[in-house]
Order: C-alpha cells, then structure tokens, then sequence
C-alpha cells in the first residue's frame, strides 16, 4: 500500500494544538478546534499525539455506511464523503478505530482528513516538526534507521 | 603560567568531552579572545561551530564569564585572563 | 467584518446568584486591547479604594485577548483582583486551554464579584450559566477537583480553573490552577476565590472565534514560527531546558538567591539546573495550548524517598524558592515539594520565602523548637520543609501565621523578625538577588505587583549581559520601554518568553488582521502607558508612594559574600538617582504619583478627584 498518512511523532507532539486551529481555518475559515479533521489525543500529562485518518485498506468506515455515502480513492486511499446521501447515523463514527472520522461541531454529516488535495496545513504549521505525510514503508524505514543509530 | 579553570555547560561538555567538568587549562597568552581561540584550536571543528558568531539557524548563544562577570561588561574577547580566574562558558538562558 | 473579540462580558454576582452578559464596550477594546489592559481598568472602575481584598467586594476579573482562541501563539488569561497578600493592585496569567475555552463560550471576560452563601462551583456553557454545589468538592486538591467535576459533568472536555485547599482556608498566596498545572501563582487570586466560596470555574466553550483577515493571519503566523525557530531562546533554550535552564547563570552570576538572601550562590546549584533536570527527570516536553515554545517539562522522579512523585515544572522560580533559598539542592525535595504547593493550589515563589523566612527566625533564635511545632526548622532540613508547606496550606500550627506571606508573619512574630523580611510592598522577590543586578533593583522596587519580576523582566538582560547588570547608568530608561511594550504583550495575551519575538511591530501588524482596526506603534505605546500608569492609580489609592519604592534596609548595607557579586550592595544614592530618572521618563512627581499632565496625556484626567494629581 503506497498511501500517504499523516503521522504524528509522540516523541515530538508537545500538545500545542496548532494543527487543530489550522485544519478549522482551512476548512471553515473560522477557529474552532471542534471542526478540525486532525485531533490531538491527550492523557495528561504524558501522552499527546495528533491523530488523523489513516486511509486504511478496506475502511471500516465505509464497509459500515449504510447508504454507501463514503467512497475510498484507490489511488490515494483519501475517503470522500457523499454530504447528500449521509445522515449522520454516526455508524461510521463507531466503525473507526482511529476515532478519525467527526461530526463538526455544527454540522450533521461527517468528516474526515482529506489531505487538503495535496498540501495539508497542518503539517506545514507544525512548528515541532511532528507531523509528517509519509507511506507506511517509509514510516518503518525510519523507524528502523532510528532504532540501528541508537545501537551504534 | 597562569592557570585558569574553565567550566563548560549545555552541548560544550559533550563536545569537549571532558569527563569532569571543571578543566585546568594553562594560559598561554592573557586574553580570553586567545584563550577561546586556543580552545577551538585545539578541540576542532565542533567546538568551532558551537562557539561561532555566524548566522546560521538554531545557533545557540553563548555568554563567557570570567569570574562571574560577562565579558561583555568587561573589555569583550580584549579582557585579560590572570592566574586562578574562573572562565565560564554557557548558553545564553535566562530563567522566568 | 468579523472580528476576534466576541464582544461581551460575562458577569457573575455570586450573593445575588444573578448572570448577566454585556457588551464589551468599543472603548475598551480600542485603550487597552485586552487581557492585563481589559483586566485592570475594569478592576480600576469597580473597586473602591480600601476594601478588604478577601471581603465580598472584591472581584475577580479574568480577561482574554484579541489573540486567544486564534491560531496565533498566545498564552491564557489575565485575572485582575485587589491582592489579599500585598493589599494593592493583583494580577496574574496563566497558560493553557481555559482562556480558550472561556472565550469560544462567548465571553471575552468574565467577573466573578460577591460571595456565594456556601461552597459553589460555576458552569458555564455556552450561554448556559449556572451555580452548582461544592459540597463534595471542598477540602479536595486541585487535581482531584479537576477530575471530580469533568466527571460530574459527564464531559472530558470541561476546563477547570479551581483551588485547592489553601484558597479555601484563605492562604494569602493561594492560587487558580487551570487545566492539567497551569497556575495563576502569585498574590493570592485563589483565596479571593476561596473568599467567595469559590471552589472553581468550569467552562465548556463549543462556539468559534473568527478573524478580521484569516488568510493574513495564517501566512503571518508561518512566518512567525520560522522566526520563533530561528530565535536561539525560543528554537532551543526553552524547549531543551526550560525555565530551569538559567540555573548555571544565575549562579555563576552570584544572584541566585541562597539560604534567605544572605548568599548569591547555592553550592550544589548543579544538581538542580536544567541539564541534570533533563538528564534524570524530564519524561516529556508540554507545551502550553497554541504555544511553539513547549518550556514546559512532565517529570518523574525516579530514586530516593519521593521517587514516583510526578510534576510539571519545577520552574527556576520554584528551584529558587524551594531549593535556593531554603538550602536545599535535592532535585526529588524539591519536585515533591513542589508538587505539595500545586496540590494544596499555593504560589511556590512565596511559599519557599515564608518558610525560609522562618529558617532565618529559627537560625536568630526570633522562633524556638516550641514555636515551630517541635520541627527542627534549620536550613537544609529537607523533611521539616516537606511538613511545614503542609502545614501551611492546611494553616496548621505555625502555618496559620507564615499563610500570610512573609510582610505580616513577620509582624505577627516581632522580636526583629520585620527587619528580616525580604519583600517590596508585600510581595517576596522573584528568584534574582538586587545586589547583583542593579536593573533588577530598580524593576522590581517599581513593579505594579512589589517585587514583580514580570513587569518590566528587567532579569532577562542583565542575567544575559545584554546590559552590564552591575551599572546603574541607562536602567531606567531600558526598563520603561520593556514595562511598557510587555504590558501591550499582556493585553493580547502574550507569554512573556515570546519577548525575542514580539517588538512593537508584532502587534501593529497583528491588530487589523485580527481585529479590523488598526493600532499603530505610538499608540500601542500610550496603551502600554496607560496600563502601567492605571496600575499606578490603583496603588497611589491604596497609598502607596515613594516611600515604598524601595528594598529594606539589608540590601543596601549588607553585601553579598562570595561568589560573582562578591561585596556588592545597591547603592543607595545611585538607586534614588535610578529612581528619579524612572520617575522623569513616566512624567511622575518625585514622590512617584503620576502627573496630571501624564494622565491628560493617557486619556485618564477624568478618573481623578479634584486636585488629586499633582
């Protein structure tokens, strides 16, 4: 599978937020972390790390919609959603592991990360360097690397 | 020959690799501005990098002191060095 | 045009149990911006002078800024209040997500005036505002407390500003705690709160905030992160080490306030600086809500007799107060100690001050073993500092009289112990020794708070050597300029190590794009001005002048014994020359009273009584 995810780095998220609030501006010209695609776990106060859809093989989500409202790009894996035929059941809500797909505040069908057609913001504001947009291999290559340098 | 005791904190400990931190180092001649050049002289490139004024990003400042006063009050890099001064060289932080 | 203020206040009248929501009215916005600016002349406006500060007509006015709840990195809240601890003008800020969360709620600025008949808790949500009992809550700590209600109210996303016990018994210098540890810490916000039958503050805001020009603001705020990462302070000494970080200066300086300001220097200072803290403590770098800077550490101790004990912090005011002072250099003490204070909901800086206070009375023979509960309270007793914060927070024996900060525990003990007290108009130093920096000493005999090292943060470029710490020549004019552009950080709201990177500029540009109207450099100065001279007003009412611009008596006469500020006093005649020039800059008369010129100036001529000013 060569689709692009964004990834957050636990060693690197300090918890800012600063992801949130650009996904809402970019999306709803407008500040509130309720309408972002990309969310921040925190368990205080150790963990904090942003997460977003992931793009997964034969998603959950759009196995579980009951009126086939979510679509999967092959190409890229980006899930697109049909705001006409959604009713906000929330199934899909449930279906995801990730906890990836919302209901924006205010609105009753979903949403989800869809890369902002190639550039997303929040990457770019990140000023950790936390967030990446990387395949899966690369993400193992990484992880490989980093574990061989510590040794040696 | 004068001899002053240098200590290092932050990177510079690590790069200078030294395994206490408070170094007898022998003064050749008597301005800290030789002196800083003598250590970069002698411990290369790394220290070099670490201690340079040039832009450059995520350069660290680093204030020296000698004797618990920055150079920058005194006469700058001209400042004479006499026998038993404390050289003290550490980025620049201040608390809050 | 939309605009990042909601436009309202959010007042709550806890005798009458009565909401009301008013209009932020255009004059407020337009002089004082926000936050600390917002804060004060509202407090200015509302108190009388003379009132008692844990009395019901006290109030506590918590103030966003123009930057909150926008991407553009800002820093919490200011509450504003008449402190119980120094009896005049109290602010404090705080870091974190409940300014945020206030200001989606609907409300720039919430006041909290009168007392509610038993212990309460206010929810707020969205327009909806309600006061709810604390019954069950009273005498918890402030984490428990946090939990307790975000479970109570069913909602993992609640925000909790609270107290702890030590606000609850009236502990002149308890704090408001927000979120997981963020503290508005000094001068006593939170037995204001406790006087109110305050037990917190719950908010759950789910509304948005917009802003004048969003495509501006996001292209401004990228390049302000590459400046905020080219900017060694806030790219690597703050996030590598934190606040504890200028230990090593501060110490080689011979300014790190030791064994109740007798010394400049702490011997084991090395086992509390900011590489040992990272090296065998740190598990993880927090960051404040929107902030790139992440000072912030999450520790762990992990051996000794407090190994398990689990902080965020402790900052260098904390290693200073809890470590310095009282003589000790045991990293675990400390963060357990620390994590005592935060518990309990009390200022560190204080707290450490009070019982040095009492180490120093104990050393002179001004308190006996008998006086102290039976502990052996010399300096360095590591456990007798652990039972005596309990102690005080609780108001326990001997605590009762140290919970009123060091000023009155030391006239309540008498036997000398008054000329031992180290505090300018009530408030303890922060963690920089006068002696050795004479900016510092001018700074902190100025501070709208007492010894406030966040006024003017004067400490910054002396403990740095931008500015020669030792010469008296230029301080006055160096501090008024940084008194005045932090006081216009504070209105926005800015933490104040965002000092590298916010000049004047940051805000001329920031103020259209967030707001729609424009706010040039002169006049942002005279908003600074105004806001430093209104704090002045507020003091001068209270009765405070020259006379109290001033250290005692030590400082000038008893010099520092070893270490970089071997011998150095503050010179006497040099700091009143120091003083008159800082009273020349700001168009103050020589008794430090602001003029009425100055005030015409500021448009505050009309807030003075006939004859009033000079």
């Amino acid at each position: 599978m060569s689709h692009r995810i964004i990834v957050c780095d636990q060693s690197k998220c300090t918890g800012c937020g600063l992801c949130e609030l650009a996904c809402s501006a970019k999306k709803g010209m407008i500040f509130n972390p309720l309408l972002s695609r990309i969310r921040v776990a925190r368990i205080e106060p150790f963990i904090d790390v942003a997460v977003a859809c992931r793009f997964c093989e034969g998603a959950s989500c759009v196995a579980s919609c009951p009126r086939r409202a979510l679509k999967q790009d092959s190409a890229t894996g980006i899930i697109r959603l049909d705001e006409d035929k959604c009713t906000g059941c929330s199934w899909c809500i449930e279906a995801c592991e990730f906890g990836a797909m919302t209901v924006p505040f205010g609105k009753k069908t979903v949403a989800s990360c869809d890369l902002c057609d190639g550039k997303p913001l929040c990457v770019e504001i990140c000023p950790k360097k936390a967030l990446e947009l990387l395949t899966p291999n690369a993400i193992s290559n990484r992880a490989r690397k980093s574990a061989v340098e510590r040794l040696y | 020959m004068p001899m002053v005791t240098l200590k290092m904190f932050g990177n510079l400990r690590t790069i200078l690799a030294a395994s206490e931190h408070v170094v007898d180092i022998e003064v050749k001649d008597s301005t800290i501005g030789h002196f800083l050049r003598s250590l970069t002289g002698q411990y290369g490139q790394h220290l070099r990098q670490e201690l340079s004024d040039s832009e450059g990003e995520n350069r660290l400042t680093y204030a020296v002191l000698i004797n618990g006063r920055n150079i920058a009050s005194l006469s700058g890099l001209a400042t004479k060095l006499k026998d038993e001064d404390v050289v003290a060289i550490l980025p620049v932080v201040e608390g809050g | 045009m939309p605009t990042s203020y909601q436009g309202r206040i959010l007042r709550i009248n806890l005798t009458k149990n009565k909401v009301t929501k008013e209009a932020l009215a255009d004059i407020l916005m337009k002089q004082y911006l926000g936050g600390k600016g917002i804060g004060t002349r509202l407090l200015f406006d509302e108190l009388k002078p003379g009132i008692d500060p844990l009395g019901a007509e006290n109030k506590l006015i918590f103030a966003t800024g123009p930057a909150t709840g926008t991407i553009m990195p800002h820093k919490g809240y200011v509450v504003c209040y008449k402190s119980p601890l120094t009896g005049i003008y109290g602010s404090s800020s705080s870091g974190g997500f409940f300014a945020d969360e206030l200001k989606r709620a609907g409300y720039d600025v919430l006041v909290v005036e009168g007392k509610a008949e038993k212990p309460s808790y206010l929810w707020i949500h969205d327009e909806d505002v309600q006061l709810k009992g604390a019954a069950d809550l009273w005498g918890r700590d402030t984490f428990e407390t946090n939990s307790m209600i975000k479970e109570e109210l069913r909602d993992e996303e609640v925000k909790v500003a609270r107290i702890g016990v030590a606000g609850e018994k009236l502990v002149r210098f308890a704090s408001i705690t927000n979120d997981y540890s963020r503290v508005a810490g000094r001068c006593g916000s939170g037995a204001v709160m406790g006087s109110k039958n305050l037990k917190a503050i719950a908010v759950r805001g789910t509304g948005t905030i917009g802003v004048a020009e969003i495509d501006d603001l996001i292209e401004f705020v990228k390049r302000f992160l590459k400046t905020v990462g080219e900017t060694p302070a806030t790219a690597i000494a703050y996030p590598t080490w934190g606040t504890p970080g200028g230990i090593n200066a501060a110490n080689l300086q011979g300014v790190f306030p030791t064994r109740y300001w007798h010394k400049g220097v702490l011997e084991g200072y090395e086992k509390i600086n900011g590489e040992t803290i990272r090296k065998r403590i740190v598990v993880k770098d927090k960051a404040c809500y929107t902030c790139p800077v992440n000072c912030s550490k999450i520790v762990r101790v992990k051996e000794g007799p407090y190994a398990g004990t689990e902080l965020e912090g402790p900052d260098y005011e904390t290693l200073y107060s809890l470590g310095g002072l009282v003589e000790i250099d045991d990293l675990g003490t400390i963060v357990k100690a620390n994590e005592i204070c935060d518990r309990l909901g009390m200022d560190t800086m204080t707290a450490g001050n009070v019982v040095a206070l009492a180490m120093d009375c104990y050393d002179k023979h001004i308190l006996t073993r008998k006086d102290l509960d039976d502990i052996d309270l010399i300096f360095g007793n590591k456990e007798a500092l652990i039972d005596m914060l309990g102690k005080i927070g609780n108001r326990n024996g001997i605590g009762h009289t140290l919970g009123e900060g060091a000023w009155r525990a030391s006239r309540i003990i008498g036997k000398g112990a008054e000329s031992l007290a180290v505090h300018v108009k009530g408030l303890e130093p922060a963690g920089y020794d006068p002696r050795g920096m004479k900016g510092v000493s001018l700074g902190f005999a100025v501070g709208d708070r007492g010894a406030c090292h966040m006024t003017g943060s004067i400490y910054t470029y002396e403990i740095r050597g931008t500015i020669d710490r030792l010469a008296y020549i230029g301080k006055a004019a160096f501090l008024k300029e940084l008194e005045d552009r932090f006081a216009v950080c504070d209105t926005m709201v800015f933490c104040r190590f965002l000092r590298d990177v916010t000049p004047w500029k940051t805000v001329e540009q920031l103020m259209p794009i967030l707001t729609g109207f424009e706010m040039k450099e002169p006049e942002l100065r005279l908003v600074g001005e105004r806001i430093v001279n209104l704090a002045r007003v507020f003091n001068v009412r209270e009765g405070i002048c020259r006379k109290d611009d001033c250290w005692p008596e030590r400082f000038y006469s008893e010099p520092l014994p070893e270490g970089g500020s071997k011998g150095q006093v503050i010179d006497k005649l040099e700091f009143n020359k120091m003083l008159d020039e800082y009273y020349d800059l700001r168009e103050w008369n020589e008794k430090g009273i602001p003029t009425i010129k100055k005030l015409r100036q500021l448009n505050l001529d009309d807030l003075s009584r006939e004859g009033e000013f000079p």
